[in-house]
């Protein structure tokens, strides 16, 4: 366990209150600094009230964690910000359980952990998992997983949506996860239409559970190649109103964007040669309306050495 | 009559003449596996494309398309029909997956209805939505007095008929 400092600048005055609270009440080493300090290790920014050079000023301090208030309607400039300074999470202030997420997130981080799918979903769901072993058993194992969750309380679309998110992470992280041992992706540049077959050790695994309420799953590669720079990249990209297809190879971001516009969390685990997990977590909607417009956020958690 | 003019395990595209204009249907998932060689060259006065049947289309799928309507060229004018809500997503979202010289002719549109709590995607004309406001509809299940409620975000849903607007 180790001790956080944490500098709160948020344009809710109530607000820096209530999270002392909560931390409290969760008798967490947390230490809510001053303004003038800057010894944190945390810093909590609202967009609203800081203006964008002021955030990446702020920002621009290495070594602290950062997480970000900023409204749906400014991805924009979220998606500049990104360009550059890296934001581990991104939250909305609609988000009624913003304190919990945010002590959540404290909790983590002074364990050194990660959000997992049961954690996320609860000790009380079951968990079921799917490996991927090579490249043509991907439509198949998708269809059986979209026709084994429990999809009550959702959308009529929500298969459809399933499907593509899922095939988006499984192919990444069989096509783009694996590399040799000078680091080097082993099949990024194989044409996708050919049977790719994985070693043992290059195994992708998608998990699943979901409550009456709840749906989530989570695909996660044996590697953890991706770096910080390529995943804010590409997170930028997919925060964009508008992709334009310049890169005509890779498609970097357009699978995230397509991802991002149905997951209401978006949670990225990355541990550095080991692995990396992506969790998408929805909170089930009748209606398709309600799901578009319902709250989301985006965490990245990466391990430290 | 139909034929089919490009097949792979996941999709199907038929091919059929209207006229002068021929009509594309694709049925199945467009991804990494669709081939638009046998699709184009083909030179029509106009070209219909019916997206009725697309069950899914993922990133590499989307990138697949942008590049076979790069290869169809600015000259044939091009009409969508039958859009599905992923489709239209698309178009809304990707930059080249509807050309200048394309048109969305007809889509799917969802709607909600309160009174007997059930969804319904409706076909809608691109000429429907003319003030980007969503026509009203009648629940066909329950024939409710009430209309059903419009069931996206009209700015966004409707974004594609804007940029064909002001272009």
């Amino acid at each position: 366990m180790k001790n956080l400092k944490c500098k709160v600048i948020h344009s809710d005055s109530e607000f820096t209150e209530s999270l002392e609270k909560k931390i409290q009440e969760n008798s967490l080493p947390v230490e809510i600094i001053g303004q003038n300090e800057t010894d944190e290790n945390y810093l909590i920014l609202d967009f609203k009230k800081n203006p964008t050079d002021e955030i990446k000023a702020l920002l621009s301090k290495k070594d602290k964690e950062t997480i970000l208030f900023i409204s749906e309607d400014k991805d924009s400039e979220l998606s500049e910000l990104l360009k550059k300074y890296p934001v581990q999470h991104v939250l909305r202030d609609e988000d009624d359980n913003k304190l919990n997420l945010i002590t959540d997130i404290l909790n983590t981080n002074i364990n050194n952990e990660y959000w997992s799918l049961q954690k996320i979903l609860g000790q009380s769901t079951q968990i079921q998992e799917t490996l991927f072993k090579k490249s043509s058993d991907v439509n198949p194992l998708i269809e059986k997983f979209v026709e084994s969750v429990d999809l009550s309380n959702a959308f009529k679309e929500i298969p459809t949506y399933l499907t593509q998110t899922v095939n988006e992470l499984v192919t990444n992280a069989m096509f783009n996860a694996p590399v040799d041992g000078d680091g080097k992706a082993k099949y990024r540049s194989m044409d996708k239409r050919k049977n790719l077959d994985l070693l043992p050790c290059e195994y992708v695994t998608l998990k699943y559970g979901a409550s009456d309420s709840v749906l989530a799953f989570s695909v996660r590669d044996q590697f953890g190649s991706l770096n910080k720079e390529t995943i804010y990249q590409y997170l930028s990209r997919g925060l964009q109103e508008i992709i334009r297809h310049e890169d005509k190879d890779g498609g970097a971001g357009l699978g995230l964007a397509l991802i991002r516009q149905f997951c209401h969390r978006l949670i990225f685990n990355i541990s550095p040669g080991n692995f990396t997990e992506v969790i998408c977590y929805i909170d089930k909607m009748k209606r398709f309306k309600l799901h578009q417009t319902h709250v989301k956020s985006i965490h990245v958690f990466f391990q430290k050495g | 009559m139909s034929e089919v003019v490009y097949e792979n395990e996941k999709l199907k595209v038929y091919m059929a003449s209207e006229g002068a204009a021929i009509k594309f249907s694709f049925e199945g998932c467009i991804d990494e596996d669709f081939h638009c060689e046998n699709l184009v060259g083909k030179n029509p006065a106009e070209l219909h494309i019916d997206f009725k049947d697309v069950k899914v289309i993922n990133s590499c799928g989307i990138r697949e398309w942008v590049n076979f309507i790069e290869k169809l060229g600015s000259a044939v004018p091009i009409k969508y029909n039958n859009c599905p809500q992923i489709i239209v997503q698309q178009i809304n979202m990707v930059d080249g997956f509807l050309s200048a010289n394309a048109n969305v002719e007809t889509f799917f549109a969802p709607y909600f209805c309160e009174e007997c709590d059930s969804e319904h995607v409706i076909l809608l004309k691109g000429s429907d939505v003319a003030t980007g406001v969503a026509p009203t509809q009648k629940c066909p299940d329950c024939n409710a007095s009430e209309d059903m409620e419009f069931d996206a975000i009209e700015k966004q849903y409707f974004h594609f008929l804007e940029i064909k607007k002001s272009a």
